[in-house]
């Protein structure tokens, strides 16, 4: 009989490896780029991404797997051909942030439907804050960039992500912040519920 | 078994960090994008736009669209995303993108000097609705 070892259980505390997580920024510039990476370095991040418009972003996506993004509401590509040459809409290759993030969620062709998303936004408008939010983001950071907002935020996405649902007309991140009964004579509008747990993240100890 | 948080790692010294390095950021940001205009400026100086400056222009605009908005600078932001849309634009026929980009470079280069770190009140409205217009004509 060929002789054989037991390799031991690793029963020791898993730890959150926040150097291995892998970060993709998408903003339109590489100033802005910079202080976003500049935070996330001081945090502990040490995989970190960049793409400048949308396009950009899917393709790193499916070259890299990506654990989290940080998105620009408003990226280069999002003004850039606002118009064409006979005044047309404009051309469906170019996106924004917040259709970017529609993309991922719903797109056939995503790389991650469940990517954590958090989205940097202009202007606390109604308009602006529902838009990214029924495109499926997971939290969204205000501007002016506060750093104390910023992590709260990013501390939702990793340590409380919320499941992800998917109705006819919505798929993301459940955006029932508080658990309440449906009102009466309403049919619940979920079709599916995915619930996401954190040892189920790749950075978790042991999943890497 | 209890997970890690996140929360744990994030201490408060580390975020009083981030702020430090937004606070900076913030502080040196007319001083960084100085050169930026200056540049934009040398290149409306050269008369007519060749495709390579327009491109050029339009990756500065957007830099410095994304940096303002970080900031909140709204004036700026807005400028710099509205040159970024007339530089990408094909509406437009060379010398009267020319003019309307020289009305733009000229309007965020007075705007940063100035020190503009809002949505400049009422000027601020004044000159954006003059731009847009004289883009919608």
């Amino acid at each position: 009989m060929m002789p054989y070892t037991v390799k031991p259980l690793n029963r020791s505390a898993p730890t959150l490896r926040i150097d291995k997580i892998q970060v993709l920024v998408v903003v339109g510039g590489e100033k802005a780029a910079s202080l976003i990476k500049s935070i996330f370095e001081q945090l502990g991040f040490r995989n970190l991404m960049v793409a400048y418009d949308p396009d950009e972003a899917v393709a790193m996506m499916r070259e890299v797997i990506i654990d989290l993004v940080v998105t620009d509401a408003e990226i280069r590509a999002a003004a850039l051909h606002s118009d064409t040459e006979d005044g047309e809409a404009p051309p469906p290759e170019y996106i924004s942030g917040v259709e970017l993030v529609r993309h991922l969620r719903t797109s056939p062709s995503s790389p991650n439907p469940y990517i954590p998303v958090i989205m940097l936004v202009n202007q606390a408008t109604a308009k602006s804050i529902i838009d990214a939010r029924d495109s499926g983001v997971n939290e969204i950071v205000l501007k002016p960039i506060n750093a104390a907002d910023f992590c709260l935020r990013l501390i939702h996405v990793v340590d409380h992500p919320r499941p992800f649902v998917t109705a006819d007309t919505y798929k993301g991140p459940c955006r029932r912040r508080k658990q309440v009964a449906l009102p009466e004579g309403q049919a619940e509008r979920r079709l599916r519920e995915v619930r996401l747990f954190r040892h189920t993240h790749r950075w978790q100890n042991g999943t890497l | 078994m209890t997970m890690p948080k996140l929360a744990n790692y994030i201490t408060k010294d580390k975020i009083e960090e981030c702020q430090r390095l937004i606070d900076t950021s913030r502080e040196g940001f007319f001083d960084d994008i100085a050169p930026i205009l200056e540049n934009l400026r040398g290149i409306m100086d050269a008369g007519q736009l060749t495709e390579k400056q327009i491109d050029a222009m339009g990756t500065a605009a957007a830099d410095i669209q994304s940096h303002a908005s970080l900031f909140g600078y709204q004036l700026i932001a807005a400028l710099a995303g509205q040159l970024t849309a007339l530089l990408a634009s094909k509406r437009f026929d060379n010398e009267r993108k020319t003019l309307l980009v020289r009305k733009y470079v000229e309007a965020l280069a007075m705007a940063c000097e100035r020190r503009i770190n809002d949505s400049g009140g009422t000027v601020g409205e004044l000159i954006l609705k003059d731009l847009a217009a004289a883009t919608a004509k």
